[in-house]
């Protein structure tokens, strides 16, 4: 309170100078101007019509540097365990970060996985991540890639040996974290500067939503469509709720999926909603890859749902599955077309 | 033009002072202790660790079945101390890319790992000691930044809060962790974990002979960690028939049986 009073007798402007000065001469850890520019130069900005991120800024704010160490990071095989498969292996930025090729993910020395590589976008605003949802935060997301025996089969402490040992990345986490020390935690981090800027928000849907585009009629009839039939699991912004529901693929279970996370039974055969942006790029779908078209899809919805004791509610009517005529088909499908940011995956800000 | 320079000085030095008189203050109204772990078996209170693959089983679960221990690992976390008088103290728990507090991994193998350093303690009469084994969502939705010193399950996100393994001739191998191979043929590996629906962190209140802790007393608290408790209570481990835990609800068995795995052994200035 004494200094409040003091401060009355001199001008702001001189103030000013002397609090700056005092506090550079007595402490080392204010940030230059320049510094601070650059972070605002390149930042995660939310989309307007989008929820609140849940991803954790306030311990991992995204930086240029930090971001391009992340990019370095997930096009590099180094963190497999045979130099082979990287992040991108799997996850393809031409068809929103999906797995174009493969109905099951394939690993180091060839290894099939047991479910399709999901895209990966929007990921700032998840709040489980997997088929299963065993993953509950971005930073994990690259321990279960790297650590799981049929995808990258390497330990983190290893890949964080590798990284040491190479010419370049030193250098590139002394200007992303201010030290060419390589730890575990800055190369998580450095990952999920990569992948919470996946933002995927610019589809003709989208510009119809803020009033900056037109749909067709056709795509208009099928949100229609959408909203009645397939909303209720695929909502929001996100195009998804986010839960874990199972659609009726099996009356018997080969994967678990939430099951084998929560260990109960009332979770068996359940898989995460996935979201439907950019669905038209993601073929084949469902977890496990078996559908290679998005009509194989809605046919199984409209006539191949089957029983088992956790089907879904909503699919459990009399007749199971979702009543769709041909016309709704071909509606819906015009309206999943404008989910497709075309924007998104040619951004060269991605760019290997 | 005098008055003007002289307020600056005096704004500057009552800044400066401001900034640095801190550490003054804290030296002389703040003091620290040490919480020491002692890992034992029975009464048994060191040289618990045996080599992968040895044969030599020094300890006897209250079932009868002869064990040895490979690897004794576990995190402390939610710190508080407390005192007669109402003296409160909470250790503070962040995470952050390159700073971690609150958060300690005890590993039987590092002997520097089982002592945690508490600094900066209001300084009075402690008697009391509460923690956490394993970290709760707090800390899990934080995301990285907590030591990954192979304390975390990758494919169900969440820290591992206790590792115990080691070999009993009753155990069918097979089993798996750190020093454990699935071709161990008398292997056995628990990782007690689970922060979400299954909680598998179990929160401990001690009490000890009270200590003074100012900037000339720095009180030490010795706690014991019984490992054999793991294995008998509640829910008594047969080797022959659970040699492997490594899930959430699995792991609930054994938690049944760590009510009592923390103890004061005595503590002192």
């Amino acid at each position: 309170m004494t200094y409040l009073v003091l401060t009355m007798r001199i001008n702001k402007t001189q103030l000013m100078t002397v609090l700056a000065s005092c506090f550079l001469w007595s402490c080392n850890d204010s940030q230059s101007p320049e510094a601070v520019d650059i972070k605002q130069e390149f930042a995660f900005v939310k989309p307007e019509h989008f929820p609140e991120p849940t991803y954790t800024f306030s311990n991992n704010e995204v930086t240029k540097d930090g971001f391009n160490l992340g990019k370095a990071l997930f096009f590099d095989p180094i963190l497999s365990k045979d130099g082979l498969v990287a992040c991108s292996s799997c996850h393809d930025q031409s068809v929103a970060f999906a797995d174009p090729q493969h109905r099951l993910s394939l690993g180091v020395d060839d290894r099939v996985g047991i479910r399709n590589a999901p895209q990966m976008t929007n990921l700032a605003f998840m709040n489980n991540f997997f088929w299963d949802g065993g993953v509950i935060h971005v930073d994990f997301i690259p321990l279960n890639a790297i650590e799981n025996p049929l995808e990258m089969d390497e330990k983190t402490a290893k890949a964080i040996e590798k990284l040491r040992n190479t010419d370049s990345y030193p250098a590139l986490f002394e200007k992303a974290f201010g030290t060419d020390s390589i730890s575990t935690p800055r190369m998580l981090h450095a990952l999920s500067q990569f992948m919470v800027m996946l933002i995927s928000a610019d589809s003709p849907y989208d510009r119809y939503r803020l009033n900056k585009g037109e749909l067709t009629s056709l795509q208009l009839k099928g949100l229609e469509v959408f909203e009645e039939k397939c909303a209720t699991c695929h909502s929001g912004e996100l195009f998804t709720d986010q839960s874990f529901r199972n659609n009726g693929l099996d009356s018997q279970f080969d994967d678990l999926g939430r099951g084998i996370i929560t260990e109960v039974e009332s979770d068996f055969g359940k898989f995460r909603v996935p979201s439907l942006r950019n669905v038209m790029l993601t073929k084949p779908y469902m977890h496990d890859g078996r559908f290679s078209s998005i009509e194989e899809v809605l046919d199984h919805y409209n006539e191949g749902v089957v029983y088992s004791e956790t089907l879904d509610a909503s699919l459990n009517s009399e007749k199971l599955g979702i009543p769709l005529t041909e016309d709704q088909k071909v509606e819906i499908i015009a309206f999943l077309e404008a989910l497709t940011d075309a924007n998104f995956i040619s951004n060269p800000t991605f760019f290997k | 033009m005098y008055r003007t320079i002289r307020n600056i000085l005096y704004v500057s030095a009552i800044i400066i002072i401001g900034a640095c008189s801190n550490n003054d203050e804290l030296i002389s109204t703040h003091g620290s202790i040490e919480l020491k772990f002692d890992n034992i078996v029975g009464s048994q209170s060191s040289g618990i660790i045996e080599q992968p693959l040895s044969q030599n089983y020094p300890f006897q679960t209250a079932m009868g079945q002869a064990y040895n221990l490979t690897l004794v690992k576990y995190i402390i976390s939610e710190i508080v101390l407390e005192g007669p008088n109402g003296v409160y103290y909470v250790d503070s728990m962040n995470v952050s890319t390159d700073f971690l507090s609150g958060y300690y991994l005890i590993n039987e193998s590092e002997p520097d790992s089982r002592n945690i350093i508490l600094q900066n303690i209001p300084a009075g009469t402690y008697n009391k000691v509460t923690f956490t084994m394993g970290v709760n969502e707090e800390g899990v939705t934080q995301g990285t930044g907590i030591f990954l010193d192979g304390m975390f399950w990758t494919w169900n996100s969440g820290y591992i809060a206790l590792k115990v393994e080691g070999q009993s001739p009753h155990s069918n191998g097979d089993s798996f962790g750190d020093t454990i191979e699935e071709s161990n043929p008398f292997g056995f590996g628990y990782h007690i974990g689970g922060w979400g629906s299954i909680n598998n962190n179990q929160t401990y209140t001690l009490e000890f002979d009270a200590v003074e802790i100012n900037h000339t007393k720095y009180p030490a608290v010795h706690i014991l960690m019984d490992v054999g408790s793991v294995f008998d209570g509640q829910n008594p481990v047969d080797f022959s028939i659970i040699n492997s835990v490594h899930s959430p609800r699995t792991g609930r068995l054994i938690t049944k049986n760590l009510d009592d795995l923390f103890s004061i052994d005595h503590a002192h200035q």
